[in-house]
């Protein structure tokens, strides 16, 4: 049987282009390793943060987790809560990695997006254009995507780096007191930071402040990085369940996709069994890849042996804790949200151009422990410091954008411990003028917050590849260099294969990522659905 | 819990809950240290960190010395990675939220604050002389 497609893993962009190949009236095989949790998301009653704290004898397991996989220890990195470590399960496994470089690939259910702050940034026309992708194309697909995961967002001074051009949005979440106070501060004087190429402000979120669909409106009880009972922030698993009610969609869980050939009528796509290690060969008129920047690489890499090593893009970013003055003695509200409440956008030079990011948290529900073993004393004195000052503590994240450099690449390597034979291998350094221009605009940023009375009280710097913004392994090009995509998300050197992640963006901006993949997706889909099955 | 009576990770369990919040953990909490340490597996390969954890376990100063002192020479040693395992523990216990969870205070508890943090200093330089001087003093 020939498939008409065979779509390639269900995260952020593999279940937007089924989507919409499926509302374009087209069949969708979706291939996926699909691993879920099947331990803690039971566990989590549907109440507030400080309620499951005061009262639930059970919070133990998922807060620490039942093998002890929420207490972190070593330099900080991106960690993830127990209800989500299934994100990554068995990615140790079946896709091998060598480098000094942090990777978060995903076999689960939803992918990677299951674990997504839920930012949507619209890039701007000059970021677009930079990375290779048409203002013109994207800027529709943004409001469709937005129209229908729900967007809550409201026009500011952070619109034109984050929200320009969106029109369909619901109420913008409520900040907390914290960093309500910390926006008011900005709002009184917003021309003192704007002179130094700084703006603060809302980026859109995928969080439902008004029901949509099924999906209830957040009900602010702080648990967002522990469940979502409400389904109020959106994640690609939600859209796989509803395709399933489609006749036109089929799901086939529990395989890897090893690579593929492709002949004068199909693609042969080979994949593996996760349960028996056994091989199969699914056959499509069109195979689309939506594994992600690196899974995309991998699979390539795979099969197209004549493919040298590919440029690798991620954003480098450091986290600095800073202290609102302010705020000092004035505990957290309970009915508060524990995603990303506010932004900064720092503008270099004015052009639109390198814009960092900064996303602006207050702290609670990711617990106490975390912070207090990174503060240098002993344990009790940490304890009682933390205690004292994490109401008051505004972690902020500076996002840089990442542009091709030799130093940055990755290549496929042989591997006799890997069921699939090989790894991937990642050698990636910054350019020193990519750092000093990193430093300058950090202080710039930490200059600003201390302005508003929010110092910074340490500057850490995060491994590469910590954001899990990973880009670029498969570039936009002209012409069919090998290892490179048309703008219609084509793989060169092939008539059938489409590659709709974020392989194919030629310089990284600093703002989220994700969706303007999704919206990539969406332009990719739309196009294969316009040329019909047959090309 | 009286630790007197007990041994092993449950003694353990008991002399770690003290130096952190000033209370007993409840048996279940004991239990659950003891599991942490079975589950993430931390044995004490180094004679360096064998010797100072046998020496923070014989009363709360000496481990506040040994747990300061590694704050700062070697912040990811196994020593505090089981003091951080029981401080998860207890954080992760409806018992002791008080303890985790911010309440409003007055400003002029900062001032109280600011002393405790000098007496923590001059742990941490009694603490890092401690552990630096191992091998030279006390080996």
């Amino acid at each position: 049987m020939i498939h008409d497609h065979i779509v390639v893993g269900s995260g952020i962009t593999g279940a937007e282009v089924a989507h919409t190949l499926v509302a374009g009236g087209a069949r969708v095989l979706m291939v996926d390793a699909g691993l879920r949790d099947t331990t803690y998301a039971a566990l989590v009653p549907e109440q507030d943060f400080l309620s499951i704290r005061a009262g639930d004898e059970q919070q133990h397991r998922y807060l620490l987790g039942d093998r002890f996989e929420g207490v972190p220890w070593g330099e900080a990195a991106h960690t993830l809560t127990p209800p989500r470590q299934h994100l990554v399960l068995g990615t140790e496994q079946w896709l091998r990695f060598q480098g000094a470089f942090f990777r978060m690939e995903s076999l689960a259910f939803g992918g990677l997006g299951a674990g997504w702050g839920a930012g949507c940034a619209v890039y701007t026309p000059a970021e677009l254009e930079a990375a290779g992708l048409d203002p013109a194309v994207i800027g529709p697909a943004y409001e469709t995507v937005g129209r229908r995961i729900g967007l809550a967002a409201e026009p500011d001074d952070a619109s034109p780096y984050c929200a320009r051009g969106l029109a369909t949005l619901q109420p913008p979440l409520r900040m907390d007191g914290s960093t309500a106070a910390l926006y008011a501060a900005y709002r009184r004087s917003p021309d003192a930071l704007r002179a130094r190429g700084l703006v603060m402000g809302r980026m859109p979120m995928s969080v439902l402040t008004r029901p949509l669909g099924g999906r209830g409106a957040d009900p602010y009880t702080d648990m967002e990085f522990w469940a979502d009972h409400a389904q109020a922030v959106y994640r690609p698993w939600m859209t796989v369940e509803s395709l399933l009610n489609d006749e036109r969609f089929e799901y086939l869980p529990g395989r890897l996709v090893l690579r593929f050939e492709e002949a004068a009528d199909h693609v042969a796509v080979h994949v593996r069994r996760l349960d028996t290690h056994q091989d199969e060969v699914l056959l499509a008129r069109r195979l689309v890849l939506g594994t992600g920047a690196l899974g995309s690489a991998r699979i390539v890499l795979r099969s197209q042996p004549e493919v040298p090593e590919r440029p690798l893009l991620t954003n480098a970013y450091c986290i600095a804790p800073c202290l609102h003055l302010r705020r000092l003695g004035r505990p957290l509200e309970r009915e508060r949200t524990s995603l990303g409440q506010l932004e900064m956008f720092l503008d270099p030079r004015g052009d639109g151009l390198d814009v960092r990011m900064v996303s602006l948290y207050t702290y609670r529900s990711l617990l106490l422990f975390k912070l207090v073993k990174e503060v240098p004393l002993a344990f009790p004195d940490a304890l009682r410091l933390m205690h004292a000052l994490v109401p008051a503590i505004v972690l902020a994240t500076i996002n840089h954008p990442d542009h091709a450099a030799p130093g940055k690449r990755v290549w496929r390597v042989p591997d006799a411990g890997s069921p699939t034979g090989d790894a991937l291998r990642v050698d990636y350094s910054r350019t020193p003028e990519e750092e000093r221009e990193d430093e300058r605009c950090e202080r710039r940023i930490l200059g600003a917050l201390r302005s508003l009375g929010c110092p910074a009280l340490k500057r850490q710097r995060m491994p590469a590849g910590a954001t899990v913004h990973y880009a670029g392994t498969l570039p936009f090009a002209t012409g069919e260099a090998p290892g490179t995509l048309a703008r219609n998300g084509r793989l060169a050197g092939t008539r059938r294969v489409y590659v709709a992640d974020g392989s194919g963006l030629r310089t990284l901006p600093g703002n989220g990522l994700t969706f303007t993949l999704m919206a990539w997706a969406h332009v990719v889909a739309r196009g294969l659905v316009e040329r019909g099955a047959d090309t | 819990m009286e630790s007197a009576r007990l041994a092993g990770p449950e003694r353990e369990a008991c002399v770690l809950a003290r130096y952190l919040i000033g209370e007993d953990p409840r048996p279940e909490e004991a239990g659950r240290y003891a599991l942490a340490l079975k589950t993430v597996a931390l044995p004490l390969e180094r004679e360096r960190d064998r010797r100072l954890w046998a020496l923070a376990m014989r009363s709360t100063t000496a481990l506040g010395l040994v747990d300061a002192g590694l704050a700062l020479a070697d912040p990811y040693s196994p020593v505090r990675q089981r003091v951080c395992l029981m401080l998860a523990v207890l954080e992760a216990s409806p018992a002791h939220t008080r303890h985790f969870l911010s309440a409003a205070y007055p400003r002029a508890a900062l001032l109280g604050l600011g002393l405790r943090m000098a007496g923590a200093a001059l742990r941490s330089a009694g603490g890092l002389a401690l552990v630096r001087s191992w091998g030279i003093l006390w080996r």
